[in-house]
């Protein structure tokens, strides 16, 4: 998205991701942060860079490449600003911010009828919760992914982040590109309002599906996919686990042979996804001795070669040496944060363009902007 | 632009004048063609005959004994058909395709067939983008790869939304989006404190790669508009579910160590967990995000009769950080006492970030949701009136299109005469298997 210019006065983490969405896309982002700062520059997980003390992980992964004013939401600087943006970002958390960021988008559209004005928070702009708090938790619950995860007799358990609330960041890039592609052959701008309780909503599976279709209330079912496919599943070799995904009847067929059960093969009943599933104990039973004896990249291999769908579950670490990654120069290295730091890049390149990867800006660091 | 096509009007759909082939399956591919057709592109979905399966359809016959509520029998499950029933068109009623391949044109055909490649050819010169979620080795075999469409129409968008991507040596890899959430690292760096790596209970990732699939497009769009020349866009899924772990990535390149798993704990506010509710299964997630949060909750716990809770050193998050077992445990008993709903509204009262865990029957049933709209009920070919997730976003000006999921073919003849073929042209076409409504048996 080279050429535009966005101006991203939020304080959320989807508000964050989407804007670091457009830098990656060649956006020029300027983030507008009150006098202390913004709080994800305070925000776990933190790393120790330099003699300052610790900083935020996710703010130098989230800000990267973006430039730093600090100014006031409802003064001269902040106006100057946006009135030369084509895409405005807020945020807000709560009653007092969203009247307060109501009043705001409001400014902007009148200001420039041909801005695009995006406005991110936990359940949008009206509703019943409009005037709720919303974190990164609550995000994975209200928006149903929390109680799908973990095992039945346990609490349900979140992902290792805030992932939730990327669902909202990503969905609002898409009505931000969406309005901005518009608003450059008509001129016309738009105010967007999405909340993260509806993106990730929008983000099920066939979970809403089975009850507006058949009334089943769909629940977790610990490492195992759940009613309808099986296995689709984590099994554990001799140094850690692997998932294997035999879903179609090739794939199926592909896992008997590799673990040489084929008296499940003989089983035509269990060429049924769902009935494995209802019979997942005994299929794991037949199965987990191919994955005891063999270590993660043993039992891939083997499933691989027969076309059964199978991938180490791999720690970070070892992601951030995957040869895969290497190989498609995934990783970049960051200015700043010492020679091991590593940046996950682009989610993708607009004809194999690469975006420079510069670090996080420091507070303030772009100031001049507003007078230039 | 497509010439032929009306372009964008003022408070109109933002993507009207594009037009986009699809060809995709599960859940990635469709979902980024979904997002595209709903903000106004004319999205033509191209099916082969055999694309929405047989084994899961043959023969298939209602199930009498099946009570609504119920998961149904292992034979029916996978197709999510309504009421359990697949009807004489099963093909048309898959719950579980028709949920995401709405607002959409069908073309069945088969490109190998007579005629076939001359009816899509004619189609990628009439197109903007060409969308595949198939694997870099289907995408040569089928000849859609870039090179080739850009011979055609040297203007088109194209993009292959692969597992682990087009290049690199496990680009062959076949994969699920579990498979890819185990690759990224990120399953392993989730689980509860002590226990082995959790998966996300859906496949995450196809949802995240439909969503990056359709920020390549509209980016590639944007470029296509500076340059005025053909884009291509290789995403990798992978690549796409690492974005959500940048900043653990970040972390773990400098310390060497892998991301311990803490459960539902953050190291940024305490307490923050997930604590039963009355009912079953019933949950709610909180975090104390402050001090002045944590004194509110203790005055809404204590106005119920729970004491203790409150120290001197839990008036810190460090303190309340050390003492976190505890709080959880004094937590439960009293949020155990209490509905998930109502107990949430009073915590927002109190102006405490809390949420209900939220089940797939309260999402449908949610005022909140309800009231933006969420839910869309579309009239389907072969089913009728149904409810589905809707589309999530709301424009103050601009519109946003919904219609429901095309039967199979259903489009063939509006297409073909389009594209010029006369109804002697497109009954020839029928009989040599090239295009059909029907998948074969």
């Amino acid at each position: 998205m080279r050429g535009l210019t966005i101006v991203d006065a939020s304080r959320s983490v989807g508000g964050a991701y989407c804007t670091r969405l457009f830098t990656t896309l060649g956006a020029d982002v300027c983030v507008v942060e009150p006098p202390g700062g913004h709080p994800l520059r305070s925000a776990p997980p933190w790393i120790e860079v330099g003699v300052d003390g610790p900083v935020s992980a996710a703010w130098q992964y989230l800000a990267a490449g973006k430039r730093s004013v600090v100014a006031e939401l409802d003064g001269d600087a902040f106006a100057t600003l946006s009135g030369r943006a084509d895409l405005v970002v807020l945020s807000f958390d709560g009653e007092a911010e969203r009247l307060a960021t109501l009043e705001r988008a409001r400014r902007l559209r009148q200001a420039d009828p041909a801005a695009v004005v995006l406005v991110l928070s936990g359940f949008g702009l009206r509703g019943p919760y409009a005037a709720y708090r919303s974190t990164p938790l609550v995000d994975w619950a209200m928006g149903g992914h929390l109680l799908l995860n973990g095992e039945r007799h346990r609490e349900p358990i979140a992902g290792a982040g805030p992932w939730s609330s990327y669902l909202g960041g990503a969905t609002a890039t898409i009505a931000a590109q969406a309005a901005l592609l518009r608003a450059r052959l008509t001129g016309e701008g738009d105010l967007i309002d999405v909340g993260n309780m509806e993106s990730a909503a929008a983000c099920h599976q066939w979970s809403i599906t089975i009850y507006t279709h058949q009334g089943v209330r769909k629940t977790r079912w610990g490492n195992r996919h759940g009613e309808a496919h099986h296995p689709l599943a984590l099994y554990r070799c001799t140094d850690g686990w692997v998932v294997v995904g035999a879903v179609s009847r090739h794939q199926w067929e592909g896992l008997g042979i590799a673990a040489d059960a084929v008296e499940l093969l003989a089983d035509d009943a269990l060429y049924t996804p769902a009935e494995r599933f209802d019979r997942m104990e005994e299929v794991d039973a037949a199965i987990n001795p191919f994955f005891a004896a063999r270590s993660r990249a043993e039992a891939v291999a083997e499933l691989q070669e027969h076309r059964c769908p199978a991938g180490q579950v791999l720690n970070l670490c070892e992601s951030l040496r995957s040869a895969q990654l290497e190989a498609r120069a995934f990783w970049a290295v960051p200015d700043g944060l010492g020679p091991q730091a590593r940046l996950a890049g682009a989610p993708f390149r607009v004809n194999d363009r690469t975006v420079a990867r510069t670090a996080a800006p420091a507070l303030g660091a772009d100031q001049d902007l507003v007078t230039r | 632009m497509n010439d032929d096509v009306a372009l964008p009007r003022p408070g109109g759909l933002d993507l009207r004048g594009i037009r986009i082939l699809e060809f995709s399956v599960a859940w990635a591919g469709p979902m980024a063609g979904r997002w595209l057709g709903e903000l106004g592109a004319d999205v033509i979905k191209l099916e082969h005959p055999t694309s929405r399966g047989l084994s899961v359809g043959e023969g298939m016959r209602a199930d009498p004994t099946w009570r609504r509520g119920e998961l149904p029998g292992p034979a029916l499950r996978n197709g999510v058909f309504p009421d359990n029933d697949p009807g004489e068109h099963w093909w048309n009623r898959l719950g579980y395709f028709n949920k995401i391949n709405r607002t959409k044109r069908s073309l069945c055909i088969d490109l190998k067939a007579p005629g076939g490649r001359e009816i899509f050819e004619e189609l990628v010169r009439r197109s903007d983008v060409v969308l595949n979620n198939y694997s870099p080795r289907g995408v040569k075999s089928l000849g859609i790869d870039h090179p080739t469409l850009r011979a055609i129409n040297p203007r088109i968008v194209t993009i292959d939304l692969s597992g682990f991507g087009a290049t690199g040596p496990e680009y062959d890899q076949v994969s699920w989006g579990p498979i890819l959430e185990a690759a990224s690292g990120l399953a392993d760096a989730t689980g509860y404190e002590g226990s082995g790596p959790y998966k996300q209970g859906l496949a995450f990732p196809d949802a995240v790669g439909g969503l990056h699939g359709a920020i390549a497009i509209l980016a590639a769009l944007w470029e296509r508009e500076l340059t005025g020349e053909a884009v291509h866009i290789d995403v990798s899924q992978l690549e796409t579910y690492l974005q959500l772990g940048g900043d653990l990535a970040l972390v773990s390149s400098i310390t060497g160590e892998a991301p311990r798993r803490h459960g539902n704990r953050s190291p940024g506010a305490a307490p923050q967990g997930v604590y039963p509710c009355a009912g079953e299964d019933r949950w709610i997630a909180l975090t104390v995000d402050s001090d002045e949060a944590w004194t509110r909750l203790v005055a809404l716990a204590e106005a119920d009769g729970v004491s203790g809770l409150a120290t001197e050193a839990r008036a810190t998050l460090d303190g309340r950080r050390g003492d976190h077992d505890a709080i959880d445990a004094a937590l439960a008993t009293w949020t155990v006492r209490f509905d998930a709903q109502q107990l949430m509204a009073r915590l927002q009262a109190a102006s405490i970030p809390a949420g209900a865990a939220m089940s797939n029957e309260d999402l449908v049933h949610d005022p909140h949701l309800a009231e933006r709209g969420f839910l869309a009920t579309v009239e389907q070919v072969d089913v009728g009136p149904l409810a589905f997730p809707g589309f999530p976003v709301h424009f103050e000006r601009h519109e946003h299109q919904l219609f429901a999921t095309p039967a199979l073919g259903q489009h063939n003849g509006e297409i073909l005469r389009w594209l010029g073929y006369d109804d002697d042209a497109i009954a020839a076409l029928e009989r040599s298997g090239t295009v059909t409504d029907t998948p074969p048996v």
